[in-house]
């Protein structure tokens, strides 16, 4: 009775430690004692250090990616073998963007393949394209996140990590002027011709939009809001005032001008960042009589005739006597 | 460290030694360490960086653990102004996260260490446990916190102004609409440059706003006062700074305003009355004396039916037969029309008299005395009359007389109002006719 007891004492004692050490030495996905296999992939990148033009070309960011098998153990012949056993097997690193803001399009263009190699890495390479839409904040941070697979192949654990990709959006130069009040106007020669012009902002940035008069004709003058800030707002919008005087001395007027606006939208926080140069035309007509001038000669000529009527009266005067 | 808008500020992270101060540089790779590197990536932004104004690189981005590298990657931080004013930036922490991956190869054993020390090695990955974790590949993240303190960014913007029309002697109060562009609460001072000097400008009060705040200040102007203003242009340019920075501007714009329009002030109206005045009497003066001179020409023609008799005549005749009543006074009427033409006539006639044409006289012929006869043809003698004595017979042409103007006004004028007399008794006479004949009518009848 006794040794039966001990006997299945022993036994079941042989039997948990042989399950316990199966459990740990048998390799699975989580640290096992004899060996463990695993991906790895060393990533290695340059973040855009340009500008993405909005509505531009793709940009491409190549990813140089080295894969590597992880062995090791307790035994590292035995791991080595392990890893050998699972030589030539095809892998696929899966690229993925995960997260980026919504002006932005991404896209990998394929997840590179390889073969598992024991104790030679495999260099890799992935190309990430971007592209910016023009409601892309100028500078405005862009970024891609993109999570690095590689799945589990038999008893090779995952790998899984994530990196990063930055970018700035380019700056969008555009501002439509409008005329609420038309291009042209027709005017007394006494009086101003006042043009509001309102500015949109089309752009991506807050942009500081300068005005210049470049011709205008002998005579005429004219002056216009040297510079506007737009906010980055899109369809935000300021008003700039073009005057314009035409000749005004005594008599009679019949002309017109053609006045010639530059203008260049700039971003406020990037000087630098210019955009083209346009031209604006308006035209003004000056048409009527002048006055001004007339009380340097209105006086004299009141003057001359009560001096003639003065002289008139003596002349009669003198009839009579005769 | 300190960062201000649309700057980029430069530094190093990486993995310290503490013994040297310096960054680790790597001198050898443990045996029992597959691969080893480090990646670096941001935890966390000042404002999380909600609108996109942080921009954080590394360079490089991986570190490989080999021999004589050193573990420290050069870090750019760029801070951009937001979109948004309101959406201001304000100083913070930076989290930043230094990513090492480690590949383990087999943990069990540590060739790098002589024996006994190797032995204790693989005792103690046995009884600690970490043996099992050879061949596997393990991240951890140790993180670097960076202080950012964000520059004041003094800017403020101003909207345009309208070109506006004024009167002289008009004071008014312009608003200008100005916004704080900065990322702190900030005063904002003014200051006034114009080169006119009869335009009196009182400065825009300064103002207080917060980030991406609205708000206006207002533009005291006075216009000088001007008789008659054509149009004359005022451009008044006006400078905004930040109390911080006083003598730095950070906005400008240039309001354009036009006074146009007549003045009259106290001593101009006077003075405009006293030439009216002047004018007036001048006027004034020359139209009486004028009808003073007409008048000692020739006695305007009284109304006929203003003469008391005849408004006596009319009154009855009105009340009696109005027929005849409007008849005689159509007569009467035209009567006076025609003494006004007569009047205007001879008043021009006396102002510019017509040119006195001259006729010639015709000179007085002489007969001339016959010729003697000569002695030596003796012819019969005719009886001989006595001679009398030749006379010079003068031929009388006639000489016609113009009538000579008469310089007299005032017999002239007395002429006329005896004609005009004249002319009344005839009428009256011809009235009594009337009523003599009337009244034999009715007799008989």
């Amino acid at each position: 009775m006794k040794k039966n007891f001990r006997s299945v004492k022993a036994t079941l004692i042989m039997g948990i430690l042989l399950v316990s050490l199966s459990a740990a030495l048998v390799p699975t996905t989580s640290a096992g004692i004899l060996f463990n296999l695993e991906h790895l992939v060393e990533v290695n990148y340059e973040d855009i250090t340009g500008i993405v033009a909005p509505r531009g070309e793709w940009e491409t960011i190549t990813f140089n990616l080295t894969y590597k098998l992880v062995y090791g153990g307790l035994f590292p012949n035995l791991a080595r073998l392990a890893a050998i056993i699972y030589a030539g097997r095809p892998i696929v690193v899966k690229i993925v963007p995960i997260e980026s803001p919504d002006w932005v399009i991404a896209s990998v263009d394929q997840s590179p393949q390889t073969s598992i190699q024991v104790d030679e890495p495999s260099d890799l390479q992935a190309r990430l394209s971007i592209k910016v839409d023009e409601d892309a904040p100028a500078y405005g941070g862009g970024y891609v996140k993109l999570r690095i697979t590689v799945p589990q192949v038999g008893g090779i654990g995952k790998f899984e990590t994530e990196v990063d990709v930055k970018f700035d959006p380019g700056y969008l130069p555009i501002v439509q002027p409008q005329f609420p009040e038309g291009e042209y106007k027709l005017i007394g020669p006494m009086d101003t011709a006042v043009f509001p012009i309102e500015v949109i902002n089309m752009g991506n940035a807050r942009t500081r939009v300068y005005f210049e008069i470049v011709s205008i004709k002998d005579d005429w003058s004219a002056i216009i809001t040297d510079e506007i800030v737009l906010d980055e707002n899109e369809g935000s919008k300021e008003t700039v005032w073009l005057t314009i005087k035409p000749p005004k001395s005594f008599g009679y007027h019949d002309e017109s001008a053609a006045i010639y606006i530059h203008y260049t939208p700039e971003m406020v926080e990037q000087p630098d960042y210019k955009g083209e140069t346009k031209p604006i035309s308006l035209l003004v007509e000056s048409r009527g009589f002048s006055f001004i001038g007339i009380e340097i000669i209105i006086l004299p000529i009141i003057i001359i005739v009560v001096i003639l009527l003065i002289l008139y009266q003596f002349v009669i005067k003198k009839r009579l006597r005769k | 460290m300190e960062i201000g808008y649309n700057e980029t500020v430069y530094f190093n992270v990486g993995m310290m030694d503490f013994e040297t101060g310096e960054f680790q540089k790597v001198q050898k790779v443990q045996s029992f360490i597959f691969s080893r590197f480090m990646n670096f990536e941001v935890i966390e932004y000042p404002d999380e960086n909600k609108y996109g104004s942080w921009k954080v690189l590394f360079n490089p981005t991986t570190i490989e653990y080999k021999e004589g590298s050193v573990l420290k990657t050069n870090v750019s931080v760029t801070l951009h102004a937001p979109t948004e004013a309101a959406h201001a930036i304000q100083s913070g922490i930076l989290k930043l996260g230094m990513k090492v991956t480690h590949a383990y190869g087999s943990l069990w054993f540590n060739r790098d260490l002589p024996f006994p020390n190797s032995f204790f090695w693989t005792l103690y990955a046995f009884i600690g446990g970490w043996g099992r974790y050879s061949g596997t590949v393990d991240e951890g993240i140790r993180e670097v916190e960076v202080l950012l303190k964000i520059k004041p960014y003094h800017k403020v913007k101003f909207s345009s102004v309208p070109y506006m029309f004024f009167r002289p002697d008009e004071i008014v109060s312009i608003p200008i609409t100005v916004q704080n562009l900065g990322n702190y609460n900030d005063t904002f001072g003014f200051r006034v440059v114009t080169n006119k000097d009869d335009v009196k400008i009182a400065d825009p009060i300064s103002i207080t706003l917060s980030p991406g705040e609205i708000k206006d200040t207002y533009l005291g102007v006075y216009f000088p006062p001007s008789f008659l203003d054509y149009g004359t242009r005022h451009d008044i340019k006006i400078q905004a700074y930040s109390i911080d920075q006083p003598n730095v501007t950070i906005a400008e714009r240039t309001v354009y305003l036009e006074t146009k329009g007549i003045y009259f002030s106290e001593m101009s109206s006077l003075g405009i009355i006293i030439l009216i005045f002047i004018v007036l009497v001048i006027v004034l003066f020359l139209i009486f004396r004028r009808k003073h001179i007409m008048d000692n020409i020739c006695v305007k023609p009284d109304k006929p039916w203003d003469i008391p008799e005849e408004e006596k005549y009319l009154k009855k005749l009105k009340q009696r037969d109005k027929q005849k009543y409007n008849e005689v006074l159509e007569i009467m009427e035209d009567e006076y029309k025609s003494a006004l033409l007569w009047y205007e006539y001879y008043v021009k006639s006396i102002i510019q008299p017509k040119p006195v044409k001259k006729e010639k006289i015709k000179e007085v012929k002489k007969e001339k005395p016959k010729k003697k006869e000569k002695f030596l043809f003796k012819k019969e003698k005719k009886p001989s009359k006595k001679k009398e004595k030749e006379e010079i017979k003068i031929i009388e042409v006639p000489i016609i007389e113009k009538e000579k103007v008469l310089v007299d006004r005032k017999a002239r004028a007395e002429k006329i109002m005896k004609e005009q007399t004249l002319l009344r008794i005839r009428r009256d006479q011809e009235n009594q006719r009337r009523k003599l004949k009337k009244l034999s009518s009715q007799e008989g009848g």
